[in-house]
């Protein structure tokens, strides 16, 4: 087994997906859709039933905002999909999109797409900030990677387990003009470029820091009761979400997926924003000093 | 178990008496008896009878229960046979602790826990002989059962010893009652609740006794949360349920990406922890969790996975490496969606357990979404199975994060009322299921009217309406509409005559996206069934001295075979005669013998009816959600004492005859026995 290899710039990006996750939103600049079922009244029980519609003019998927990518030594399978295809390499992104797609509800939500991939997405977005582990295969797909995490879109309301090629083809065609998010080169080369020593991630976690929210805190379990922790729960409530992982450690889940057997890279990876979350944990057997995943980017 | 005397325990009383030789208190047991299998009744001269019971203030006077909540009035009735043997004698009750009757034969004691025995005077009637043995005094216990095992005995010698001529309601293999203990409040063990994670999706939130070092091995108890919760949020069941005794483990659920990803992780969270148990969380639970005894509870998407990862084993597409799936002894879904369907999200041969939020903006319940429609995965359940529907609970009521109840609707309940109740609902069924306490399953089928425990909300917006259907070996069906479509043919293949007018048959599938009251949708409301689902019953409007009866099969005309007639209804939603007049809907249940002999008890004598719908908007015009089913069971006891001279051995047919207007579902009816 090699030694395990944590590239600086992918943990560059987690540290800015991570802040930024919690700043301030950017006024949503979309026409109002479904609401949150939070926010359900009398009256919306068809709306929430179906899902809404995501199939509107409008891109829901407004800005790319960082991208990495990351390759493994060992795949994992990718079950937001129906193939369930072998995850060898792919994008870790964070994006900003409508939030009234990414509301949670138990029934079929809009499913996030790259492409033809669907996105695994590591946290909600309820505040219209996604996180998610994108996967792209060259050797299998024969495209360049970098091309298929230049267009997003929301597909119609589905689980993402039951959508296939021919599904998510069908749902591309459908969708009316203007509702695919093509990356244009300055967006990407920013996406790109974002890094822990960016000015624009020092000026995110500056905002965090402002309104009381340690980033690091948010790889703790809501449990944790220091200050920062509570903080990031109230941030949290403020998403009316649940922390279903909080962003960054979510993210990193995803990542230390354990048919890929890479948690070390996760306890590698959570040095930086918060050891303890991982001390505090009971995970016998796990290797800690090597992994087989490698990021690179 | 209890033993509930085979139906019409006077009978078998009567009959006792006649071939039972008298014998001394100090009788050995005879060789005979000593081979008998256990159960059997071995106290030779003692009467085994039904003697618990609950008073009523009217006619019938009394119905056969055996659970009575700690706090609350515990009655006796003699039974006719018993009145006719002992009128004028003055007699001793007793309330003990239960004993099989190996240990009343090697001591025949009676210590009532009250401080003495009661005295009374055997008198002619009925009513006169319905007393009350306890106001509510006798203490449920301080162990880790919800049951306080009681026999009653009537001490007929007054000698203070169970003796020959004796009657007693116990002994054999299970207590003649059962005093439960405030089902809502907390167990007798303190609990330990501790939070680790072994990597992606295997984070778990695990509760148990602290002293569990002290413990033999537990039942485990898996949570699985739904899509936007959080495996944090089941503080309510894990310490509840933890308190009594149980392991709990809440995890993270991979709901996202759909109900086969989030059925994988409850699979794979239970794998870890029976596989790692000697290591996770220092060791604590080595050897302490008994794998032969796990219950599943899923919300929302989880609720579905739950089922389909039963499912999944069932049908051999997952193969278990450290349970076997007769291991899994419940399974129950909290508002739970149905995005798979009729073949995929099911739980079969176990039982099940569903939940269901009146109130619910989420997984709604409305027409038009049929993955919204909880109730599918119930009726598909073909085991002993439970629903537990209340008005006014929200979507996120039934978890304890701090977000919205996710509800809509009049009369909301807090998500302190909701967790009261399903703390009152998930104990008895983790007791039942999981301890061996069968006693306690009153308490999922008998009505609230007439069985109310402490700690309970006050609320008058909290209705819980309950449906319960015992596994096939306990009931004969009469007609469930499955099969004989024709509507004068019960399913059973006997006659079924109805007087009722505007009768149809057929699958209970609202057959449009709206509750709007429209002529041409005669199963309006109906949600147990969607596409590919086949519950089926019968609607009609109803008015007084309208009746619907059905003919008994030949095996269920030995009436003493059974303890309850059972059926289930509902009122149907936005239906004129339903909105006319809002309230429980009433009806007789009557039996007919082969002499023409009736025999009849109205329903709210039992303290039971039929709730209106829960009364909210959208979904069409109009008032009222979906039809929420009811069951109802009748004490076969209490029905037969309206005409004493019924034949019960030569019953015909079940006769349902209504005493108001009303536009009603029906389904169900067979007759049962209690464990």
């Amino acid at each position: 087994m090699k030694k395990a290899l944590f590239h600086v710039p992918a943990a560059c990006l987690l540290v800015a997906a991570a802040t930024w996750a919690v700043r301030e939103p950017a006024p949503v600049r979309l026409p109002e859709r479904q609401p949150a079922p939070d926010a359900a009244q009398d009256g919306d029980a068809r709306k929430i039933a179906d899902g809404g519609s995501a199939l509107e003019a409008a891109p829901g998927v407004l800005r790319l905002v960082a991208a990495a990518p990351f390759t493994l030594q060992k795949p994992y399978d990718h079950v937001w999909r129906l193939e369930t295809p072998q995850v060898w390499s792919g994008w870790l992104v964070a994006l900003e999109a409508d939030p009234a797609l990414c509301a949670p509800r138990q029934t079929a939500e809009p499913v996030l797409v790259a492409g033809l991939q669907t996105a695994a997405r590591v946290n909600h977005g309820v505040l219209g900030r996604v996180v998610a582990v994108l996967p792209c295969d060259e050797r299998l797909a024969g495209a360049p990677c970098a091309e298929l995490a230049r267009s997003w879109w929301w597909s119609a309301p589905a689980l993402p387990e039951q959508l296939d090629e021919a599904a998510l083809e069908a749902a591309r065609s459908a969708l009316p003009p203007g509702a695919i998010h093509a990356v244009g080169e300055a967006e990407w080369s920013a996406a790109r470029a974002r890094r822990r020593g960016d000015r624009s991630a020092r000026r995110d976690g500056a905002v965090a820091r402002r309104r009381g929210v340690d980033p690091r805190a948010r790889a703790r379990g809501p449990r944790d009761g220091s200050r920062p922790a509570r903080a990031a729960r109230r941030a949290l409530s403020e998403e009316g979400a649940a922390p279903l992982a909080a962003p960054l450690s979510g993210l990193l889940d995803e990542v230390r997926d354990p048919g890929i057997e890479a948690r070390g890279i996760a306890g590698r990876a959570l040095v930086g924003f918060g050891r303890r979350a991982v001390a505090r944990q009971d995970r016998p057997s796990e290797p800690r000093a090597e992994s087989p995943l490698a990021v690179v980017g | 178990m209890i033993h509930k005397q085979p139906s019409l325990g006077w009978l078998a009383c009567a009959a006792l008496a006649l071939v039972c030789p008298a014998a001394t208190s100090q009788q050995a047991l005879p060789a005979s008896a000593q081979a008998l299998p256990p159960g059997a009744r071995q106290i030779a001269g003692v009467h085994y009878v039904e003697l618990a019971a609950r008073a009523l203030p009217t006619a019938p006077w009394a119905e056969r229960v055996d659970a009575f909540w700690e706090g609350y009035s515990l009655s006796l009735a003699l039974d006719e046979a018993q009145i006719a043997r002992l009128a004028g004698l003055q007699v001793d009750f007793y309330v003990v602790d239960h004993k099989d009757d190996a240990q009343w034969l090697a001591n025949r004691a009676l210590v009532d826990l009250r401080g003495g025995p009661s005295t009374h005077l055997v008198q002619a009637g009925f009513a006169a002989n319905v007393v009350e043995l306890d106001p509510g005094n006798i203490f449920g216990g301080d162990g880790e059962r919800l049951s306080r095992g009681l026999d009653i005995v009537v001490d007929v010698d007054r000698d203070g010893t169970l003796s020959s001529g004796d009657c007693i309601d116990g002994a054999g293999r299970a207590p003649g009652a059962g005093l439960l203990k405030t089902a809502p409040l907390n167990g007798p063990y303190q609990v330990v609740e501790q939070i680790y994670s072994a990597g992606t999706w295997l984070g778990q939130d695990v509760y148990y006794p602290a002293n569990i070092a002290q413990l033999g091995p537990r039942p485990l108890v898996v949570v699985s949360h739904g899509n936007g919760h959080n495996y944090q949020w089941y503080d309510h069941i894990g310490f509840h349920l933890a308190s009594w005794g149980c392991i709990v483990m809440s995890h993270t659920n991979n709901t996202v990406p759909g109900i086969v990803s989030a059925s994988t992780t409850t699979l794979s969270n239970t794998e870890y922890l029976l596989a790692n148990q000697a290591t996770v969380l220092g060791g604590v639970l080595a050897g302490k969790i008994d794998r032969t005894r796990i219950a599943w509870i899923g919300h929302s998407r989880g609720g579905e996975g739950v089922a389909h990862a039963h499912n999944r084993i069932r049908t051999g597409a997952y193969a278990p490496v450290n349970f076997q799936l007769s291991d899994i002894k419940l399974v129950s879904s909290i508002a739970p969606t149905d995005f798979l369907g009729p073949t995929s999200s099911l739980a079969l041969g176990v039982a099940y357990s569903l939940w269901t939020g009146g109130a619910d903006a989420d997984v709604n319940g409305c027409a038009d979404c049929d993955l919204c429609q909880t109730f599918q995965l119930h009726e598909r359940a073909n085991f002993e199975r439970y629903s537990i529907s209340l008005h006014g609970a929200g979507h996120g009521a039934f978890h304890n994060g701090s977000a919205s109840t996710v509800a809509t609707g009049p009369c909301q309940l807090s998500r302190t009322d909701t967790h009261l109740v399903m703390k009152a609902y998930f104990l008895p069924m983790v007791k039942h299921h999981l301890f061996g306490e069968p006693i306690v399953e009153e308490c999922l089928w008998r009505h609230w009217n007439g069985f109310r425990g402490f700690s309970l909300p006050s609320t008058p917006c909290l209705v819980v309406d309950l449906m319960f259907r015992p596994p096939a070996s306990r009931r004969l069906v009469v007609d469930d509409f499955q099969t004989n479509p024709a509507t004068n043919l019960t399913s059973s293949g006997t006659s079924l005559v109805a007087t009722v007018t505007g009768l149809v048959e057929g699958v209970f599938n609202d057959n449009d996206t709206v509750f709007t009251d429209l002529a041409g949708d005669p199963m309006n409301g109906m949600t147990l069934a969607g596409p590919g689902d086949v519950s089926a019953g019968i609607v009609f409007d109803s008015a007084p001295g309208q009746r619907l009866s059905f003919e008994l099969p030949a095996a269920g005309r030995d009436l003493r075979r059974y303890t309850h007639v059972s059926l289930r209804a509902a009122q149907a939603t936005r239906d004129p005669l339903t909105t006319a007049v809002l309230g429980e809907h009433d009806m007789e249940v009557a039996l007919l013998d082969g002499a023409g002999r009736r025999a009849v008890v109205r329903a709210s004598a039992l303290s039971m009816g039929i709730s209106e719908p829960y009364q909210r908007t959208a979904c069409g015009t109009g008032t009222g959600w979906a039809n929420e089913f009811e069951t109802i069971r009748v004490d076969l006891e209490a029905l037969l004492r309206s005409e004493p001279a019924f034949d019960a051995t030569d019953a015909r047919s079940i006769e349902l005859e209504f005493v108001s207007n009303g536009r009603i579902g029906l389904d169900e009816v067979a007759l049962e026995v209690d464990p």
